[in-house]
């Protein structure tokens, strides 16, 4: 019997991180 | 027991109904869904002939007959069938939808945002003319860096040496409204393109994210779904290139910014750059991940990497099972040997940066501000006042990425168990 694969896809969600946040802490504590 | 003595869920005489869906057919199938439950599955493309023939009503069996007649082979249609039902593509009978199925659950439908933002609108802000203006103020600023080099600031634009309190909640308030107008960026070029989305906070490992869901844009061609999945970096762009204009204008001193205004000026152009830095961590799914996953027709890119890492990792250590991805089309196969390497490097570093970096000052901060909240504020009103604000806008943000993570960790341990 022919078999059919389904395959889920990806959810697309895109991002933007509070990156800046980690990165002033890291920057912060560098500089100071 | 023979498979014929197996009670069938979908005996040949059943009529189904099969909900209206969107199909795009790709370069090893077709994406069928429903971008009102953001469900969307991929299929070998003969598959679309047997939905059709339901969908026009054709009992099961003699949809099975019509495949068999077309290609010589007599397809499985029970545990077929049993996929799309549980995904809500279809359910049984021809008198339209039922409540789910005992041991069926039916996706919910999305509630979208800002879906009564107009189409026309949106597609002005993405049409040519828009891009034009946003390609010339990328190449002005281009053009500002290369006639002076030392507008571009570095990561010391993120140390505040005065009024440090005061500028930490402007930047900070700064940084959410951008992140903000990132998100709103997807979603109106997705507008732009007649697909709904919805905006929220997530995490990315133990990144506190702000996304947005454009699953929706499965249900159209590949060449429409990059402006959308890349107008949040265009935006920070735009913006990055916005301030370096006006550090420019500054240091030309065709315009003068007050010292406070300049300091936050500098902060949020190299924040920018950290965003965008952001972008390129490919090991997570980023707004670049997306638009390298779709160029290179994978799928689903970094589970079934995931899959085949577990896999591998089961059969060295003869514990678990390993996963059978033979289904996986070949390129994608390929692709997926290639991205171990990338998620492997990507997440040794940010783990190393975890306990490193990242984890150490989280507790140094938390120490140093908790002590001096302890304190009270009759003790030193000033510096309790920024404890507190730092914690708010440092701590906060860092704790609540690092408890969705260990959620999502545990989430998926209890299920595996």
């Amino acid at each position: 019997m022919k078999k059919f694969v389904v395959r889920e896809v990806e959810t697309l969600k895109t991002t933007a991180a509070d990156y800046a946040c980690t990165c002033c802490c890291h920057c912060d504590a560098f500089a100071g | 027991m023979t498979t014929e003595t197996l009670a069938l869920r979908f005996p040949a005489e059943t009529h189904v109904t099969i909900y209206p869906f969107t199909r795009q057919v790709e370069r090893d199938g077709v994406v069928i869904g429903r971008p009102d439950t953001g469900t969307f599955l991929s299929l070998p493309i003969e598959a679309l002939g047997v939905l059709e023939d339901l969908a026009a009503g054709m009992t099961v069996g003699q949809a099975q007959e019509a495949y068999f007649q077309r290609h010589g082979e007599t397809p499985e249609m029970d545990e077929f069938l049993g996929i799309l039902e549980a995904k809500g593509l279809l359910w049984q009978g021809s008198q339209g939808p039922r409540e789910p199925q005992t041991g069926t659950t039916s996706p919910r439908t999305i509630r979208y945002h800002f879906s009564n933002v107009s189409e026309t609108f949106a597609r002005r802000l993405f049409g040519p003319a828009a891009m034009a203006v946003y390609a010339a103020s990328f190449t002005l600023a281009l053009i500002a860096v290369w006639h002076a080099p030392s507008i571009v600031p570095g990561r010391d634009a993120f140390y505040f040496a005065e009024h440090r309190t005061l500028k930490a909640v402007a930047f900070a308030l700064f940084v959410y409204a951008t992140l903000f107008v990132h998100e709103l960026s997807h979603l109106l070029a997705a507008r732009a393109v007649g697909v709904s989305s919805r905006m929220g906070i997530s995490h990315r490992l133990w990144y506190l994210v702000a996304e947005t869901d454009l699953t929706g844009l499965w249900a159209l061609p590949k060449r429409q779904r990059y402006l959308p999945l890349l107008a949040g970096p265009l935006s920070d762009v735009v913006s990055a290139s916005l301030l370096l204009l006006l550090l420019f204008l500054h240091e030309q001193s065709a315009l003068v910014l007050q010292r406070d205004v300049l300091d936050l000026v500098q902060a949020g152009c190299f924040m920018y750059f950290m965003r965008l830095l952001w972008q390129t961590f490919l090991f997570v799914r980023t707004d670049f991940y997306f638009v390298i996953s779709t160029f290179l027709d994978c799928k689903n890119l970094l589970k079934d990497t995931e899959a085949f890492l577990k896999s591998r990792v089961a059969s060295v250590l003869h514990r678990g099972q390993p996963v059978d991805q033979s289904q996986i089309p070949a390129h994608e196969q390929r692709i997926i040997r290639g991205y171990v390497l990338v998620w492997l490097a990507g997440r040794g570093m940010a783990f190393l940066a975890l306990f490193l970096v990242s984890i150490p000052l989280l507790w140094h901060y938390t120490v140093e501000l908790g002590s001096t909240l302890r304190a009270g504020f009759a003790t030193q009103p000033g510096a309790f006042l920024d404890a507190l604000v730092l914690g708010v806008i440092f701590v906060v943000p860092i704790a609540t990425g690092f408890y969705l993570w260990i959620r999502s960790l545990t989430q998926r341990w209890r299920s595996a168990v």
